[in-house]
């Protein structure tokens, strides 16, 4: 998966209009000594085939090539950026889960009005742009009330606002996911013969319901992990973190082909290890798909 | 002794966005300790709803009034969450139709089972675990430690039906209501757990049995009602209310139960009449299959044999029944018979040609020779298709002209009694009768000479099916088309069935006349099959005897719908039917 | 079962209910169920000897007093939110195609003596920080907004109906490659995956349709996939076979037909989707150039003022997440109605 991953990002370079030269120097392609680099680096005068061993090659021993314009390597670049981006990340997703599971709980039937109410806010949260949730949060928080600093990278209190902004809206979306899991699974048989035995409905959700309706929501999981990251690179700019964002944004202005093809490389990597731990939660919640457990490899 | 459930004038009302729907109007029930009590009624008939509200259950929105409602002593009425919850589980157990579904199947049953007993008694955990052995062991099933750490996917239908039982019976309580609680299950199986049923209410416990099937009731009931459209019809002692009903509904829901008794009459009235006649000459071969064999793989890795050398040979105008439990290979084999599935082994010939395995080229042109009937009719038609286009479809390869196309479908849809339909309509807004008659039409209209009916009447309703089966009886008779049935239902089979063969395990176990194979069977497995089918209480109703005074005749007659105006069909596509489909044969 | 216990013709003998007849209603109920009058239970029951019940007949009833209660609840409620949402996706098409028709001030016109003011009658919704009247530049926006929305969920759509029914009816071997092709695509997320694009052929609106529509493959191809693999097992699909349909025929007659039903409700949805990710993008600078009014644009502009002048980065959002809810409600309402047709 990773290498096929790869190997699209490869073809892509390839397809991209221009000399691929070109496309990887960006703005420095008038410099013929690290024109002459490059082309020694990416053996530009093989043909494709040779190119492209030489590209995963390179990959393999964890070389992700140089940036041309920060003359640094490139896994240097991302090594600096990635913690605080797994930072933000980490908060925004155990907060999307906890209020996930809490709104989903407490809004699934027999609820009413709270119910009501909430999927009209799951559902303007979900909508709205993350980066315009995390404006929305500076203004109050920040320029109101003064309770977060308005921008930068350390301490817990730093990172509230921008987990808020990318957590919020996932949250929301695993609660909808969540929420009708639950409904579905109480209208079950078994969550009938549940409270026939004489257990209340709270219980009946959090003993049975909950378990059947985590498996859509681990199923659309894959599609949060990528919401996460989408979200974190897109609001560190708001809240003007360090992080892989404001890298791949000054890569791309600055047309630093290397590193935005690591950064997507690395997303990918994060995205397939994270899916494939989350197939495994799914065999851990759903142990009649254990005995046939094939499917799996694929992601492998 | 209080009884243990006093209804008085129960009703249940859902609100809908059309307007309220009563599902139970007007119902008087009572349970006396110790006794077991048979609801009997056909879908929409509010007895699952009933039973739902005996527990508080009744559903969301659901509003339920009653002069009176009182469950085990309180007022069911004025009952608060907590109240209903100390009376569910220790006073009244709930068992419910499957065990895969009713109990969680992502928890062990075990499990499932101590939930019960740490809801209503204190028990330390190493004793509670001690009493889900034993409360499994109590309903008979073996090695229950194992059990008890198993899902209920990993055990057979029979023993997640008992897993389930035991979990209802964890609490001691004084009344056992099951809900169709056989229904899911093989006939073999079916007689255990109503076995424990019985043994249940022996020991102690009241029993409130609903069910569809009468049989099933008069098994181990003391008295029966019979319910319909949300009221009551009939009750009294169930051997009364079966052998001597006093009720038209009864009578015709009674008359209409296939059996032995009722082969080669009508079921679909109360007063029976001979089915027209089929002359089937044994000499001739329309389909003949000869050591036919399917495997496939399974997704774990492993070749499982659905059919295994099956070989059975069909007349022109013949009734071959084809019986086999869930898992037995009879869909496989249908599918293989119909030309959907290529065989692993074996041929199978039509009038003489190669017909299975063949290229599908090969087969095409003589594709509408074989027809299928599909358990599901629903599901068989395209749902953006309007019944028009049904039928239309069918009749595509006939190189008709429109008029030739009219004239065809007029009478096609007369033969299955439903000239009266809106055939621009969705099938959607048909009932389950109207879509099967609408299945049939579409086989019919091609001029088949082989029928593979699958299933065709196991999700219609007894009284639906009974016109069904006198339908496919009379088509038959006209078209002379050989008709392969497969059925789980042994009544069914031994109604309609000319010839039968047994399958178990992918096998044609025993094969013969009906009479012979049911009467006088030979292979053990079909002695079992035959023992452990529910039987109404003999003598069962005089199939031929008119009960003059009983015979409303126009509210009980055959057609389904007589309050549709009668259709005005052409003279000429009536008067044409039975002689054009004769022609093509 | 349930189909039978909501069919209020089922229910002939409630006081003051429509009366219909049902088509599937069987006719032979007892004559004495169908007074239209509420009859005490015992009358309407018919009881073995010896087994009769009493009950006085007093009103009101239990059935009298169970169908007021019911009358009252199930009172037909407006869809309000679909009403909004369709209210709301007007005024956005109007924005888009006639903008001069809800504001006639010039979005880039500036006005340095006026800058950062507060919403007033002279600008309903506040100047920015050159003095543009906010309101104007969110009408205008519409158009761009709508428009990259629009393009990329047609290339998207497009495209993953190709792939989808592509893997959806071939030979196994031709599903794994195209299904593998689309889960690589998958797991770049969207936005990067867009940022990847967008790299690699430049910035602009153009490219940035392109991009959005790439990202945005993979979710219509999958649906697409499962629903045409599903039409193609279906029962329907297998009679059409005994009736001597060929591959061609099956596919054009009840494959296509059924299982791209969906696209244009997902298309629905999956706007609202590319709505954001082009503001998104255009955020970060990736999208049209300033001037232009896009409302992702408006809003990267504004994050530097949000101190001095709320309006200029609150209202645009307002207008862009109120867009995307209706677009959502209207997608999903009309995937609710179409399930409900298609069992």
């Amino acid at each position: 998966m990773v290498w096929a991953a790869a190997t699209l990002t490869f073809i892509a370079v390839q397809l991209s209009p221009g000399e691929t030269i070109n496309t990887l120097l960006g703005p420095n392609s008038n410099d013929p000594v690290l024109r002459a680099q490059v082309i020694q680096d990416w053996g530009l005068d093989h043909p494709a085939v040779v190119q492209y061993l030489l590209y995963f090659g390179r990959l393999l021993r964890g070389d992700m090539g140089v940036s041309y314009i920060e003359h640094r390597p490139v896994s240097e670049l991302l090594a600096d950026q990635f913690p605080a981006t797994i930072e933000l990340t980490l908060w925004a997703a155990g907060l999307a889960v906890v209020l996930a599971v809490a709104l989903a709980i407490l809004t699934s039937r027999p609820a009413r009005l709270g119910r009501a109410v909430s999927q009209f806010l799951e559902l303007a949260v979900v909508s709205a742009p993350p980066f315009w949730i995390g404006m929305l949060l500076l203004a109050v928080f920040s320029f109101r009330l003064g309770l977060f600093p308005v921008a930068g990278t350390g301490g817990v209190r730093a990172v509230v606002l921008p987990a808020l902004a990318v957590g919020l809206p996932i949250g929301c979306f695993l609660a909808q996911i969540l929420r009708e899991g639950l409904d579905r699974a109480l209208e079950q048989p078994f969550a009938l013969t549940a409270q026939a035995r004489g257990m209340g409905l709270g219980a009946v959700k959090l003993v049975h319901a909950l378990r059947h309706a985590a498996l859509p929501a681990l199923t659309v999981g894959g599609l949060a992990v990528g919401n996460l990251l989408g979200g974190a690179v897109i609001c560190e700019q708001v809240f003007g973190r360090a992080g892989l964002g404001q890298l791949a944004v000054n890569a791309i202005n600055s047309k630093d082909i290397p590193i935005i093809l690591a950064i997507a490389l690395l997303a990918a990597i994060v995205f397939v290890v994270i899916t494939t731990l989350l197939d495994l939660v799914y065999l851990l919640v759903d142990p009649r798909l254990r005995g046939q457990s094939q499917w799996q490899e694929a992601n492998a | 002794m209080s009884p243990l459930v006093e209804l008085r004038d129960l009703h249940v009302v859902f609100p809908r966005r059309r307007g309220p729907v009563a599902a139970v109007k007007g119902l008087d029930l009572t349970i006396e300790p110790g006794e077991a009590v048979g609801l009997v009624g056909e879908s929409g008939s509010g007895k699952s709803v009933t039973v739902r509200t005996l527990l508080g259950l009744t559903g969301r929105g659901a509003i339920v009034e009653a002069e009176r409602l009182t469950v085990c002593g309180q007022d069911g009425l004025r009952l608060s969450g907590r109240a209903w919850r100390d009376i569910r589980g220790s006073q009244i157990g709930l068992v419910l139709q499957d065990a895969l579904i009713s109990l969680d199947p992502l928890r062990p049953v075990g499990q499932e089972i101590g939930e019960a007993l740490r809801l209503h008694q204190r028990l330390p955990a190493g004793r509670r675990r001690q009493r889900v052995i034993e409360l499994l062991s109590e309903v008979g099933v073996p090695a229950p430690e194992i059990r008890a750490r198993q899902r209920p996917h990993e055990l057979s239908g029979g023993l997640r039906q008992r897993a389930l039982i035991a979990s209802a019976i964890a609490g001691q309580p004084a009344l056992i209501i099951a809900d169709e609680p056989t229904t899911a299950l093989d006939v073999t199986v079916q007689a255990q757990v109503l076995a424990l049923l019985d043994a249940r209410r022996r020991a102690g416990a009241a029993l409130l049995l609903v069910s569809h099937d009468l049989a099933v009731v008069a098994s181990i009931c003391d008295r029966v009602i019979v319910m319909k459209d949300g009221a009551m019809v009939e009750r009294g002692p169930s051997r009364r209310v079966l052998t001597r009903p006093s009720q038209p509904y009864t009578k015709r829901l009674l008359a209409a139960v296939p059996s032995a008794a009722s082969r080669g009459w009508t079921l679909s009235s109360p007063q029976r009449q001979p089915l027209p006649a089929r002359t089937v000459d044994p000499a001739a071969t329309v389909l003949a299959a000869n050591g036919l064999s399917h495997d496939f793989k399974a997704p774990d890795g492993q070749v499982c044999h659905a059919v295994r050398d099956v070989s059975l040979r069909l007349a022109p105008a013949e009734t071959l029944g084809v019986v086999g439990e869930s898992g037995s290979g009879k869909s496989t084999l249908a599918k293989i018979l119909a030309g959907l599935l290529e065989p692993s082994q074996g041929r199978v010939d039509l009038d003489g040609q190669p017909w299975a395995p063949a290229s599908d080229r090969w087969r095409r042109s003589r594709r509408r020779q074989v027809q299928l009937i599909a358990q599901d009719a629903l599901s068989s038609f395209d749902p953006r298709h309007s019944a028009a286009q049904v039928l239309t479809e069918a009749l595509r390869h006939l190189g008709l002209d429109p008029a030739q196309r009219r004239r065809r479908i007029a009478s096609v849809l007369e033969l299955v009694d439903l000239s009266h339909l809106p055939i621009e309509a969705s099938p959607r807004t048909f009932s389950g009768g109207e879509r099967q008659r609408l299945a049939i039409a579409r086989a019919l209209i091609v001029e088949p000479r082989v029928l593979v009916a699958d299933e065709p009447v196991s999700a219609l309703d007894v009284s639906v099916q009974a016109q069904i089966l006198d339908l496919l009886a009379r088509v038959q008779a006209r078209t002379e088309a050989a008709l392969v049935f497969i059925s789980h239902d042994l009544g069914v089979v031994h109604h309609l069935a000319d010839r039968v063969v047994v399958m178990k395990d992918g096998r044609a176990v025993e094969q013969g006349p009906a009479d012979q194979v049911f009467l006088c069977p030979s292979h053990p497995y079909t002695r079992d099959l035959v023992a452990a089918l529910p039987r109404l209480p003999e003598p069962a109703p005089e199939p031929l005897a008119s009960i003059p005074e009983s015979v409303p005749a126009p509210a009980s007659g055959p057609t389904p719908r007589p309050l549709a105006p009668a259709p005005a069909p052409t003279s000429e596509a009536f008067a044409e039917t039975p002689e054009r489909i004769h022609s093509h044969v | 079962m349930t189909t039978r216990l909501i069919d209020p013709a089922l229910a002939p003998g409630w006081p003051g209910a429509p009366i219909e007849t049902a088509p599937s209603a069987p006719t032979d109920r007892p004559a004495d169920l169908s007074a239209t009058r509420p009859a005490p239970a015992s009358a309407r029951i018919s009881t073995a000897p010896g087994d009769q019940t009493t009950a006085p007949d007093l009103a009101p009833t239990a059935q009298q007093r169970a169908w007021r209660r019911a009358r009252a609840a199930s009172r037909r409620r407006w869809p309000l939110g679909l009403i909004a949402s369709l209210a709301i996706l007007s005024v956005v098409l109007t924005a888009a195609f006639f903008p001069h028709w809800l504001s006639q001030v010039d979005p880039t016109a500036t006005d340095l003596m006026a800058v950062n003011r507060p919403p007033s009658w002279a600008h309903p919704a506040g100047t920015d920080y050159l003095g543009r009247d906010v309101f104007a530049r969110i009408v205008y926006g519409a158009r761009h907004s709508l428009l990259i929305g629009l393009g990329a969920t047609a290339i998207s759509a497009l495209i993953g109906v190709v792939l989808g029914v592509l893997a959806g009816i071939s030979k196994p071997w031709v599903d794994t490659a195209v299904s593998r092709f689309v889960d690589i695509l998958a797991a770049f997320p969207g936005i990067l995956l867009a940022l990847v694009v967008i790299a690699l052929i430049g910035p602009g609106l153009v490219n940035l349709i392109v991009a959005l529509g790439v990202s945005h493959i993979p979710s219509y191809a999958r649906v697409v996939r499962a629903q045409t693999g599903q039409v193609v097992r279906s029962d329907y699909v297998e009679q059409a076979r005994t009736l001597g349909w060929g591959r061609f025929g099956l596919t054009w007659r009840h494959v296509l037909p059924n299982a791209l039903g969906v696209v244009p409700v997902l298309a629905t949805i999956g706007l609202g989707g590319a709505i954001v990710g082009a503001a998104a993008l255009s955020f970060i600078g990736m999208g049209p150039q300033p001037p232009t009014p896009e409302w992702g644009a408006i809003l990267a502009e504004s994050r530097n003022y949000l101190r001095q002048a709320w309006w200029t980065g609150v209202l645009p959002g307002v207008a862009l997440t109120a867009t995307v809810i209706a677009s959502t409600v209207v997608g999903r309402t009309w995937q609710a109605s179409s399930e409900r047709r298609t069992p």
